[in-house]
């Protein structure tokens, strides 16, 4: 095994917000060798490639350089000691032509050279791209512009590249050309390290591996001689110890809405959607589960009607739909921190002007009912006037959950409902939802909580690469299942799997 | 009267002196904007410069001394701005306003306290005429291109040279990186917070020359109580509607400069225009290039934003 050229010396990394991103986290990269580093959201995975590039600083412990110790306070100082890295969102100026992104960083020698076009071109054949030198970066097609961010990351010979998700928005055939062209990079001696959660790729693609949980590395080790289900068992981990149903398991009604062959286009950062399909019924809990940034976010601004289609159709069977929305961020798009608890509860229903009287704002009225939610949603504030921002996070998710509760909409849908509750407040709000089935609302939960997902969902669909990869029943919903649909790139029937004990 | 040599050079010649306080801070407002900052502060800026280079002249007694102290004021007030815009990453538009209102003030009150029993300006002429060798002997382009202030001819070179350093340097290439893009800027090593702060710094030479001009060159070293009379606004629109290329910025302030000397020579030429319309058209023009760039696709993409690092777009 060759020395590591870059090592994670104990790191942590608390972010001023509180979350501890990295635990004592120790980790090496070695030259000539493609290592990925695998886990869900919120694992670690970027957190870990910043702090060695130079965008975060550790909490605690250090970066190894060939065993001496480096700080990287800002980006150049990681550039100044050979490392490139290519980002999820690309770090390009798009009205700059490919040679001005490359002499954004490019160095002594290699800055003169870019000067003559024959140079550029020399040089990006060297790693088997072909690209007019001249050409706008923004013009480019993604896949065109993640290399124009690798060559980028390259231009001063660096020795260590990292790059963080960057099939997220790929095919599967431009999956298989990315590597191509890291191998490329490996074999010039290049450390490489590649932060993906699809396990496909990882087996055909590269040598070794890392697996985040939380924070902390859980397992890592040759490739060779591991399974995909010992992978997938690492990356989701155990079932935890309560599976136990929350509501009663529903019968799907009538047919809602359906989304046929729907379609959005990638761009930097977003994997877009590809000929989704998905029916939804009167009265059922549908589960989407997924790594985060796998579509999600495209899917639920369908369903909201925020965004149309640019292939495909959303239909509405019957009497259109109403939809009620609770949205990721609730800071943002989910509640006025500085209106009142009244207010924020009631605001959909005041703007359609009910709650007033003689034309002015009714705020009797408005405080009784917000009194009677307030008592049925559990939420605990000083009073009905407070302003919402001084309520806890799980207290602000309730007022969200129960303003769309109230709307009493035909179809409801829910992202990450749960993110940052404890356990009492998340159980109340999953079991809102599953009453609201009961009474046949139709209700779509879109989470990267799976077990939560197959404790109240009927059925669940699972996501990646902006693709549904795979459906499942509520009884043969398992972790392990659920895992495995979401880190393979491909449709599940092209990759066996040998069984795993839950 | 009839259209003659004598009066079209005349009318020419003021149309060029009017672009000329304009002109240079429109050359500097487009400088910050292509590195991201808009600094709405630069009326502000100019105020500075005038007052400077008035308290240089009382001072001195030297114009060429007047006209440096008055980018020396413009760059320290635009030190004062840039800390707040870059550094302590303030909102651009709320601090710049605050900023401009503070100038105006504090220009005022220098100029009772310091400026009130200044002695009469002394001879000028080095810095209001400099009639180029030969060429200043052409009929009418002679009067009206080559017999003017140096600081004129500084300004037109220096918008050739900032096209020239925006489209064929590294620098210029830095510069519009960290307008576009301050994380990709930053990301790829360059220090952004440094670039934007250069950048609005050089503005604030440069207005502070505008400021200075108007009063040493065009008002005969006298400082009024705001005297740039929204010239500053005038040439932040001078740089938006320029499209923030120098040299488009050099024709559109002369053809503002030269609309402005209708107001006083107009009656020569024979065209016979409200006054009131003519003074107001200019800001017409601003008004119609505030509109117009909420559309630009052309704007600097991270105008206006202030920069910290890890912070997601």
């Amino acid at each position: 095994m060759p020395a590591p050229l870059i090592e994670l010396d104990h790191v942590s990394k608390r972010y001023p917000n509180g979350f501890l991103a990295l635990d004592n986290v120790s980790l090496a990269f070695h030259a000539g060798e493609i290592h990925a580093l695998l886990g869900e959201n919120g694992a670690g995975k970027s957190t870990l490639m910043n702090i060695l590039y130079g965008v975060h600083e550790p909490t605690e412990g250090g970066v190894l350089m060939q065993g001496r110790e480096v700080v990287h306070r800002r980006p150049a100082d990681a550039i100044a000691h050979g490392i490139g890295m290519v980002h999820q969102h690309f770090k390009l100026v798009m009205p700059f032509t490919v040679t001005e992104n490359l002499a954004l960083v490019a160095k002594g020698a290699r800055r003169a050279a870019l000067r003559r076009p024959a140079d550029v071109r020399a040089f990006m054949e060297g790693y088997g791209v072909e690209l007019d030198p001249a050409a706008v970066v923004g013009h480019l097609p993604l896949a065109l512009q993640q290399r124009v961010e690798i060559l980028k990351a390259l231009v001063n010979d660096s020795r260590v590249l990292l790059l963080d998700e960057p099939s997220t928005i790929l095919t599967p055939a431009e999956i298989e050309n990315l590597y191509a062209t890291l191998r490329r990079i490996r074999d010039r001696g290049t450390a490489v390290a590649v932060v993906t959660h699809n396990v496909d790729e990882v087996l055909a693609h590269v040598e070794r591996y890392t697996v985040l949980k939380r924070g902390r590395t859980n397992g890592t080790g040759l490739i060779a001689g591991t399974t995909a289900a010992d992978l997938v068992e690492r990356i989701v981990g155990h079932a935890v110890a309560n599976t136990e149903r929350i509501g009663q398991p529903h019968t799907a009604g009538a047919e809602r809405m359906r989304l046929a062959g729907v379609s959005l286009r990638p761009s930097s950062g977003s994997p877009g959607l590809h000929e989704v399909d998905l029916a939804l019924h009167a009265g059922e809990v549908v589960g989407v589960a997924g790594v985060e940034g796998n579509g999600q976010t495209e899917l639920f601004e369908l369903l909201a009607g925020q965004r149309r289609p640019e292939a495909g159709l959303v239909q509405h069977s019957g009497p259109r739909n109403t939809v009620a929305l609770v949205p990721q961020d609730r800071h943002h798009e989910g509640l006025s921190l500085d209106l009142s608890v009244a207010q924020n509860l009631l605001y959909p229903k005041i703007m359609r002007g009910e709650y007033h009287r003689a034309g002015l704002l009714d705020h009797r009225a408005i405080g009784k009912q917000a009194q009677a939610m307030i008592a049925e949603a559990d939420i605990r504030t000083h009073s009905p006037a407070s302003p919402a921002r001084s309520l806890s996070g799980g207290n602000q998710q309730k007022i969200v959950v129960a303003r769309a509760m109230a709307e009493a909409a035909s179809v409801v849908v829910v992202y990450q409902p749960t993110r940052g509750l404890d356990v009492a407040a998340a159980l109340a709000v999953l079991q809102r939802l599953a009453t609201a089935a009961d009474a046949g609302t139709t209700v779509v939960i879109i989470s990267s909580n799976i077990e939560e997902l197959i404790r109240v969902s009927d059925r669940i669909v699972v996501l990646n690469g902006g693709r549904i990869t795979g459906e499942l029943s509520a009884a043969n919903a398992s972790v392990q299942a659920i895992g495995r649909l979401m880190t393979l790139s491909q449709p599940t029937h092209s990759m066996p799997l040998e069984p795993v004990d839950a | 009267m009839d259209i003659n040599a004598v009066t079209l050079a005349l009318f020419l010649a003021g149309g060029l002196r009017l672009s000329v306080p304009v002109l240079l801070a429109a050359l500097g407002e487009l400088v910050s904007e292509r590195a991201g900052v808009f600094t709405i502060g630069l009326e502000g800026l100019m105020l500075f410069g005038a007052v400077a280079s008035a308290v240089g002249l009382a001072a001195t007694g030297s114009p060429i001394a007047a006209l440096a102290l008055g980018m020396l004021g413009g760059l320290l007030a635009a030190c004062v701005l840039a800390l707040g815009t870059v550094l302590a990453r303030a909102n651009q538009i709320v601090m710049g306003i605050g900023f401009n209102v503070f100038a105006l003030g504090v220009t005022s009150l220098v100029r009772q306290l310091v400026l009130v029993d200044a002695p009469p300006a002394g001879a000028l002429r080095s810095v209001t005429m400099m009639k180029l060798p030969w060429l200043s002997d052409i009929p009418v382009l002679g009067r009206a291109l080559f017999s003017q202030s140096p600081v004129f001819y500084f300004a037109v070179l220096l918008a050739v040279a900032l096209w020239l350093m925006l489209r064929f340097t590294r620098l210029g290439l830095l510069l519009r990186a960290v307008g576009e893009n301050a994380a990709a800027a930053d990301a790829a090593g360059q220090p952004v917070l440094r670039l934007r702060f250069s950048a609005a710094v050089f503005t604030g030479l440069l207005a502070g020359l505008g400021g200075a001009y108007l009063c040493i060159v065009a008002s005969g070293g006298t400082f009024i109580d705001n005297m740039t009379a929204g010239r500053g606004y005038l040439a932040i629109a001078i740089a938006i509607f320029a499209r923030w290329m120098p040299l488009r910025a050099l024709l559109v302030a002369v053809a503002l400069g030269l609309l402005e000397a209708l107001q006083f020579q107009g009656q020569y030429l024979g065209i016979e225009l409200p006054a009131p319309l003519l003074m107001a058209t200019p800001f017409a023009i601003a008004l119609v290039a505030w509109i117009a760039m909420g559309r630009a696709g052309a704007a600097p993409a991270d105008l206006g934003r202030p920069f910290l690092r890890g912070e997601g777009r």
